[in-house]
């Protein structure tokens, strides 16, 4: 049964969906989101148990869906040279329920990468374009941080003063200043002090496993609140199966399923679609239709494809003082851009930013940290565990991956979720380019660990988590190589967007959540200056 | 190679997820409750035995550090065992690898062997986990990395143990409590990199 139309249909209640649903209902449209997730209640965030790190291993509040298993996730199929371990959260706020909050932008040449470097593509936009987005979405979300970093253009005093930097953020800072290298304390969206109602951060750290104060910005704490306070609809437990045309070719709504399994049909002038960058493609792809028979909005064969993660690798170091890593707020205390812009006598196009991070608790340190390097058992492994516990810092390349086609999501022929939709597959290699930056990355990074006092380094090797899901509904100027326009809207359905990491041109070498949010202002702004064209 | 998922495993495996969340959190309080020398239902004598002795040489007593034992790692894991049908599998296969070994070398019990055997076997069994043999061999019927389950288990019941934290010098620091003191940012820092030029691309 079909209910009443709305103004705005949002699929998808994170990073982007929050935003745009929020910007919206701002302006006065009737929004109604679905999210296949629920509330979470911040009481029951495993960072307030003693058991929390075995959360990381095992259980529900594991980052990677095929572990987790949630009734409301979906399963996610690897495939390739690289198979990735796809990572999200399916509830209000999505992913950001269980992010670092480490919260960079673009720099300006990610916008001009085939001008600048002769690869991949231009956006449709400029860094000068987004920026005021990009400080929107700083004051909706709280950040904490400081103005000034030489790698980036001038930006606004930050709403809230750094994190502490703690002797690890000091000792790793000191290897950079003694090599000359830039580094720089990061953005964070987890607020210092009091802001927009929410308590500082108490520096527990945990961060990755939910903020039970909401120092730490998600969206449920962000934009939701306010967005429900507009009159915003959220429907939770809906998990859209595929988006529905009517006779002329215009989106009319979305099928989904509620929690008790029933069919619904929500109607709405235009249609956001929110859902990641393997959850949208999925949706598009199982959309299909006698006007779209290889799925929605997908006449140019690029929805799915493209598919882009950052290439991680970590390094960790073992100093002989103890440097707490495990105390303070886990969102990045700092971050070096020194190898950001392309050089190619490093022998690879573009670059990379290294993540200087903070560690979890003992028991990740005895299962083998962030390098797979249990501490031995037996004999020694006190010692060794003495040797390493609260005495490592880590070192993260986050690399810039460019769009290759053959990176993509498909629709796999077997395997479904819980109401029988069919389950993304994922297949995925690194190219030659990202495996020699990661090559790179990990011979500075042992050097600067070493400048700054290690004396063990260890090395995680080539590893493919996908925290960061790009590129699988590019936006651009040509509906021949692209999926939407500049406007995020779809060059096949002129009211359906798509508003999240799919529709990245280019991953640049950064977090992609503060990128996302500012694009969703951005497209909310669109739409609704559209607003005389939706029937 | 990524494991291959069916929609009926996917379920299966969600519910086992749904029970572990409920649970997880109160196996230390659990373990509490029964008291940690009490002997439960989910393992035999047997088993419980060869755990125990498994578990105290992957962690063993040294330099003001308890054996695993000796904080209740046992009990907990036989809870965790109750509450995930495929781990207690898994973990009694590693101990009947150990146990068969045992008795092939030593014709006696994993459980009876001397520390130092204890330990060779352990050694080899490692190994063969890593390296999973050839069909026909003893270890060729094993699923997974065996013996890392096992060694994980019982770093997880040691490092999960409040007993345990303050030996290390780590404090929980729970999000709903006190967080801990840190020295406050101090711009100074950021002085020499201040005065840098500016290492980003202009775009117009």
């Amino acid at each position: 049964m079909a209910r009443e139309r709305a103004d705005v249909l949002v699929i998808g209640s994170g990073a982007a969906g929050g935003a745009v649903s929020k910007r919206l209902a701002d302006y006065g449209a009737k929004v109604v989101c679905l999210e296949q997730g629920d509330w979470v209640e911040p009481s029951r965030y495993p960072s307030t148990r003693p058991d929390w790190e075995v959360q990381l291993q095992r259980g529900p509040w594991n980052f990677n869906p095929n572990v987790r298993r949630r009734p409301e996730d979906y399963p996610v199929v690897s495939r390739g040279s690289h198979p990735p371990s796809v990572l999200m959260f399916n509830a209000v706020g999505g992913s950001t329920i269980h992010w670092t909050g480490h919260f960079p932008r673009f720099h300006p040449s990610d916008f001009r990468v085939r001008t600048l470097d002769g690869v991949a593509d231009d956006w449709p936009i400029s860094y000068q374009e987004l920026e005021p987005y990009y400080d929107a979405n700083d004051r909706e979300m709280g950040i904490s941080g400081i103005a000034g970093d030489p790698c980036n253009p001038p930006r606004k005093g930050r709403p809230t003063p750094p994190l502490p930097l703690g002797v690890l953020g000091e000792t790793i800072a000191r290897g950079f200043d003694k090599l000359g290298w830039y580094w720089w304390v990061s953005d964070n969206a987890i607020i210092s002090q009091e802001y927009d109602g929410r308590p500082g951060c108490t520096l527990h750290g945990k961060c990755m496993l939910g903020c039970p104060i909401a120092a730490k910005a998600s969206t449920d704490v962000t934009y939701w609140p306010k967005a429900l306070q507009k009159g915003t609809v959220l429907r939770t437990r809906a998990r859209v199966r595929e988006i529905t045309l009517d006779s002329s070719g215009r989106a009319r709504g979305a099928i989904y399923y509620d929690r008790a399994g029933k069919l619904h049909e929500e109607l709405a002038r235009v249609i956001v679609v929110c859902c990641n960058g393997v959850g949208t493609p999925r949706l598009l792809l199982n959309s299909k239709s006698k006007l779209f028979p290889n799925g929605l909005a997908n006449s140019s064969g690029l929805v799915g494809k493209n598919f882009m993660l950052h290439p991680f690798r970590m390094i960790e170091g073992v100093f002989e003082q103890p440097m707490y890593g495990w105390l303070g707020p886990f969102g990045i205390p700092a971050f070096s851009q020194h190898f950001y812009e392309t050089d190619l006598s490093r022998g690879f196009v573009r670059g990379y930013t290294f993540l200087l991070e903070r560690s979890f608790g003992p028991l990740h340190e005895a299962w083998g940290g962030f390098t797979s390097r249990p501490v031995p058992w037996g004999k020694d492994h006190h010692r060794i565990m003495r040797q390493r516990f609260g005495h490592v810092i880590r070192v993260t390349l986050l690399g810039e991956d460019l769009p290759e086609e053959h990176n993509r999501v498909e629709l796999d022929p077997s395997v479904t979720d819980g109401n029988g939709i069919p389950a993304p597959r994922v297949i995925y290699s690194y190219s030659e380019n990202s495996l020699r930056m990661q090559e790179h990355s990990a011979r500075t990074a042992k050097q600067v660990l070493e400048a700054a006092g290690a004396y063990q380094v260890f090395d995680s090797g080539i590893i493919q988590p996908a925290f960061h899901l790009m590129g699988t509904a590019r936006m651009g100027n040509d509906p021949k190589k692209s999926v939407i326009n500049r406007w995020h809207q779809a060059h096949d359905v002129k009211n359906l967007f798509i508003v999240d990491g799919s529709s990245f041109v280019t991953g640049a070498a950064v977090n992609p959540t503060s990128t996302i949010g500012a694009l969703a202002l951005r497209a909310g702004d669109a739409i609704w200056s559209q607003r005389r064209e939706w029937q | 190679m990524a494991k291959e998922f069916s929609r009926r495993s996917f379920l299966q495996q969600s519910a086992k997820s749904s029970v572990l969340a409920l649970s997880v959190g109160s196996i230390w309080a659990e373990v509490q409750k029964a008291g940690s020398t009490k002997p439960r239902s989910i393992l035999s004598v047997a088993y419980r035995e060869k755990l125990r002795a498994a578990a105290d040489e992957i962690i063993p007593a040294a330099g003001g550090m308890p054996a695993a034992s000796q904080v209740g790692a046992v009990s907990y894991i036989e809870v965790v065992l109750a509450k995930v049908p495929e781990l207690k599998k898994q973990v009694q296969a590693a101990l009947n690898q150990l146990d068969t070994r045992a008795q092939s070398l030593f014709k006696q019990s994993f459980a009876k062997v001397s520390s130092a055997e204890r330990v060779e076997l352990l050694r080899a069994f490692q190994e063969q986990s890593e390296r999973p043999g050839p069909a026909g061999t003893l270890y060729a019927s094993i699923p997974t990395n065996l013996f890392a389950t096992l060694r994980d288990l019982v770093y997880e019941a040691y490092y999960t143990s409040p007993k345990v934290w303050p030996l290390l010098g780590y404090k929980l620091y729970p999000t709903n409590d006190a967080g801990p003191d840190m020295k406050p940012f101090d711009d100074t820092i950021l002085a020499e990199i201040r005065k840098r030029p500016k290492n980003y691309r202009e775009v117009k």
